[in-house]
């Protein structure tokens, strides 16, 4: 019986707690701060150059990019050779040594319909989820030889004779 | 006594920050796919070192193609060579690589830029590094020897480039 009475007790007294609590915090005011970082989203294709020894003229092959970046972020783009390589800001055209085929060849960035190129110091401004749209254009200019992987297989005109996949990068910086 | 602290924290302040990369970048491949050539590029000298004429193809290395001959053209109304000579030993077109009777050494005749009447002679274009090569058939006529242009086909291996070839006429 005494029991009962000191439980019966207990909860009479968290009640009263309970309810006078809430009404202090409730004029309490707060900040909210929301810090956004820009950023650029691409989306990216690969690009393949096909060319034939002493062709007469230039390969010229394209490949589309898609970029979102945070609205009104004002960005420059521009090309690296390889992921976290250096990048140089100030040229139109990126020139890069095909090492495997003994081709060389250039890469520009150009607007979405490729007519234009895109001088790396040329400032775009990001739209956000709605996205931009731009052109990787990659040449090999006519007349070079190139060089076959050493196999006695190897025919004119027939089968491709050497290939090699480099990995560029596309950046943007603010 | 935990349900009201529940109450209280919920009121306190807060704050919300989105942590992104400084920058974007992307990575996309390029791949370059090389195909060997239709045809080598040539450069013709009218005489070589054991008096022949040689052509130096350029098809780029590593490239093994198999060469055709070419008809050539001589100068009007020479006359054929009636008798073989035998290059030297070791040299494409001696008699151990082919019948005496049927090669004539051509280095007389020829020249560059110099348009002459063609006589239905065909030049055979071969590496002259290496006896026993085989011959293909002839191909083509040229009105100016600056116009040769040593044509591969697939076929037998031989690394040309940047290779001096003799050049003889078969009659």
């Amino acid at each position: 019986m005494k029991r009962h009475l000191r439980i019966a007790s207990l909860v009479a007294a968290l009640s009263l707690y309970a309810v006078s609590a809430p009404t202090t915090a409730a004029n309490g005011d707060f900040t909210l701060t929301v810090n956004v970082t820009p950023s650029c989203l691409f989306g990216t294709n690969a690009l393949t150059l096909n060319y034939t020894s002493f062709q007469t003229s230039a390969t010229n092959t394209t490949a589309a990019v898609t970029a979102n970046c945070t609205t009104g972020q004002v960005y420059r783009l521009t090309l690296a050779s390889a992921s976290g390589s250096a990048i140089t800001l100030g040229g139109d055209n990126i020139t890069y040594s095909g090492t495997t085929v003994g081709l060389n060849y250039t890469l520009r960035i150009q607007n979405g319909a490729g007519d234009t190129d895109i001088n790396t110091t040329a400032f775009q401004t990001g739209n956000g989820a709605v996205g931009q749209n731009y052109t990787i254009r990659g040449v090999i200019a006519a007349n070079q030889e190139g060089t076959c992987t050493a196999d006695a297989a190897n025919t004119p005109g027939a089968a491709i004779c050497a290939t090699a996949t480099e990995t560029k990068t596309i950046v943007a910086t603010f | 006594m935990s349900h009201a602290r529940a109450v209280t924290a919920a009121l306190l302040p807060y704050a919300v920050a989105l942590t992104v990369p400084a920058h974007g970048a992307a990575d996309f491949g390029v791949t370059v796919n090389l195909r060997p050539p239709q045809g080598c590029s040539a450069s013709v000298t009218p005489t070589g070192a054991e008096g022949a004429p040689q052509v130096t193809l350029t098809c780029g290395a590593n490239l093994y193609v198999n060469v055709q001959p070419t008809v050539l053209t001589v100068a009007a109304g020479s006359s054929p060579i009636a008798s073989f000579a035998p290059a030297a030993p070791g040299v494409m077109g001696s008699a151990a690589a082919a019948p005496a009777s049927t090669f004539q050494d051509v280095s007389s005749l020829m020249s560059l830029n110099d348009t002459r009447t063609s006589v239905g002679g065909a030049l055979f274009v071969q590496r002259r590094a290496t006896a026993g090569d085989a011959q293909g058939a002839p191909m083509q006529t040229s009105t100016n020897l600056s116009q040769l242009l040593v044509e591969p086909t697939p076929g037998a291996a031989a690394n040309l480039a940047g290779q001096p070839v003799e050049m003889w006429l078969i009659f």
